[in-house]
């Protein structure tokens, strides 16, 4: 699945790719390997994602919005 | 269908750690292949472009080559209270062209016999008796998989490095312990010409710094690296442009670049059975600034020269890479663990300890020397003007370190 279906589906990771350049940053960080970059571009596992925040943190750009763990995804 | 490869060396990343590695094990005969998932060496840059001292550097590489772009004669520090540190050193470093120096040592290594495929991903490893025996590949624009047998695996992949996560080397990086950077190149500006600026100051770059560096022929990477935990809700791009407004309000900007870099202390080892890492990847950049262009290339060295004394013995076992570790330990492991703590403690500071201790520092003869920064002498300065704080930051580090240790076990189970 792709992160633009996350975004669609189950939002739990969302990727604005206007501002994201693929630097990296979130995937150091993100402990479930639930980023990843493909060539130059991000990708999400959205099934391996704990919401833990880490990865929004990080981003250089504002472009990732990741919810902390306890926040409700829209779809609950 | 998948097909079968092999080669003596497999080499995940084609950044300076691992384009030199290539280069140093393929020059003794060793068959060695380096994947890079981007489809050109070094774009985009990730990157400020600086690196010294130049005596370091000039033992692993000819200068004179076309990727330097200007030559670094002195430093200033700005602290937050606007106090300008400058100290002369005549050529002491360099501004280079990342890109160019990147495709150099790819180059070297290709001509060395490396063979280099670009838009091939490696997706993980292959393991047989829990070794390391290769890696399986993704190539981008055909989708086809497949997989390389090797008798080592080298992982070079930098900062998003995965490959030591699945060899069971190291963890994710903790947020406090990665600078979110954000830099513009600019144009036709009114800034220094040969000396690199540092400013220190929790308005324009908490927990890290902002800095200039001059390219020469009117331009200059000017950026900033923040702790993204002391952020408070702004991103490093955000500083940015703060930082842009105080330096360089008029400045053409050309070209947007952002990344992370690690302040991580170096992992405790380096290799498993088949498997070395090597750079970034390896945690292996300093500490304190985040620099990491020389010690990929150190570090890569270091591991050519290890693999190759492995495959005189026929001995690919942990145990026989652990050579390079200790090497690593002696060297440059030793200092970035100084750096390490040093950072832990100046980047903590408020702006009003941070002028003392920068005053402080300013007197303080041999600091810098054409050597780079005294650590030890660092850590003097930094007990003298805080020493609780100094004791504090540390056990909190300590903490956190077995905090997130626990953290990454219990997610990968
Ligand atoms: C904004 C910024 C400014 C910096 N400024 C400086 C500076 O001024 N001076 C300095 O010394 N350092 C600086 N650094 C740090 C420096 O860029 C890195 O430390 C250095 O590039 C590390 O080299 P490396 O070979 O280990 O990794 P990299 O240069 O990052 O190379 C790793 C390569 O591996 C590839 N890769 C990743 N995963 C895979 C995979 N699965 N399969 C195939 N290929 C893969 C990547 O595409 C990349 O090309 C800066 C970093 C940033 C982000
Ligand atoms: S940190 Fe931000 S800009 Fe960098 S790859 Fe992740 S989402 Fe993209």
């Amino acid at each position: 699945m792709s992160e633009r279906d996350v975004e669609k589906n189950i939002d739990l990771i969302c990727i604005d790719d206007s501002k994201c350049i693929v630097c990296g940053a979130c995937v150091a960080v993100c402990p479930t390997e639930a980023l990843i970059i493909e060539g130059l571009t991000l990708k999400s596992v959205p099934e391996r994602c704990r919401p833990c925040g880490q990865a929004a943190l990080v981003c250089p750009t504002g472009a990732l919005r990741c919810p902390q763990k306890g926040e409700k995804s829209k779809n609950g | 269908m998948m097909t079968d490869e092999r080669f003596d060396v497999v080499v995940i990343g084609g950044g300076p750690g691992g384009t030199r590695t290539a280069s140093g094990v393929s020059r003794l005969g060793l068959s060695t292949l380096i994947l890079e998932k981007r489809e050109r060496i070094g774009y985009p840059v990730r990157c400020a472009e600086a690196i010294g001292p130049a005596e370091g550097i000039a033992r692993y590489i000819d200068v004179k080559e076309p990727f330097v772009t200007s030559v670094v004669n002195g430093l200033t520090i700005v602290s937050p209270d606007g106090k300008r540190y400058q100290k002369e050193m005549k050529g002491i470093g360099y501004i280079v062209d990342r890109e160019l120096l990147d495709l150099h040592i790819a180059e070297a290594a290709c001509s060395n016999g490396a063979v280099l495929r670009t838009g091939h991903q490696a997706t993980g490893l292959i393991r047989e008796d829990g070794k390391v025996v290769g890696v399986n590949v993704l190539e981008l624009s055909t989708r086809r998989k497949y997989r390389v047998q090797s008798k080592i695996t080298v992982g070079s992949d930098g900062v998003e490095s995965l490959s030591p996560r699945w060899a069971g080397l190291k963890g994710p990086t903790r947020v406090d312990e990665i600078f979110s950077c954000a830099q513009y190149l600019v144009e036709c500006v009114d800034l220094p010409d040969k000396y690199v600026e540092f400013h220190l100051s929790s308005t324009f770059a908490p927990g890290g710094y902002g800095w200039v560096f001059p390219k020469g022929n009117g331009s200059a990477n000017i950026g900033v690296g923040i702790n993204p935990e002391l952020a408070s809700g702004l991103t490093a791009r955000d500083y940015l442009e703060k930082f842009m407004d105080r330096v360089c309000p008029e400045g053409d900007r050309k070209r947007f670049v952002c990344g992370g870099t690690l302040l991580s202390d170096s992992l405790p080892s380096l290799a498993v059975d088949g498997f070395i890492a090597v750079g970034e990847a390896a945690n292996q950049n300093n500490p304190f600034t985040g620099g990491g262009i020389l010690n990929a290339i150190m570090a890569g060295d270091m591991a050519a020269t290890t693999i190759c004394r492995c495959f005189e013995k026929g001995d690919f076992s942990s145990s026989g890479l652990s050579t390079y570790t200790k090497e690593w330990k002696r060297n440059e492991g030793r200092m970035n663990k100084r750096f390490y703590l040093a950072g832990k403690v100046f980047y903590s500071l408020d702006d009003r300890t941070m002028d003392k201790v920068l005053s402080a520092l300013n007197t303080r003869e041999g600091l810098i020397t054409r050597k780079g920064l005294g650590s030890a002498k660092l850590i003097g300065v930094l007990l003298r003007s805080s020493p609780s704080l100094l004791g504090k930051t540390l056990m909190k580090a300590l903490s956190a370190r077995k905090r997130s240790r626990k953290t990454f076990s219990g997610l990968n189970t």
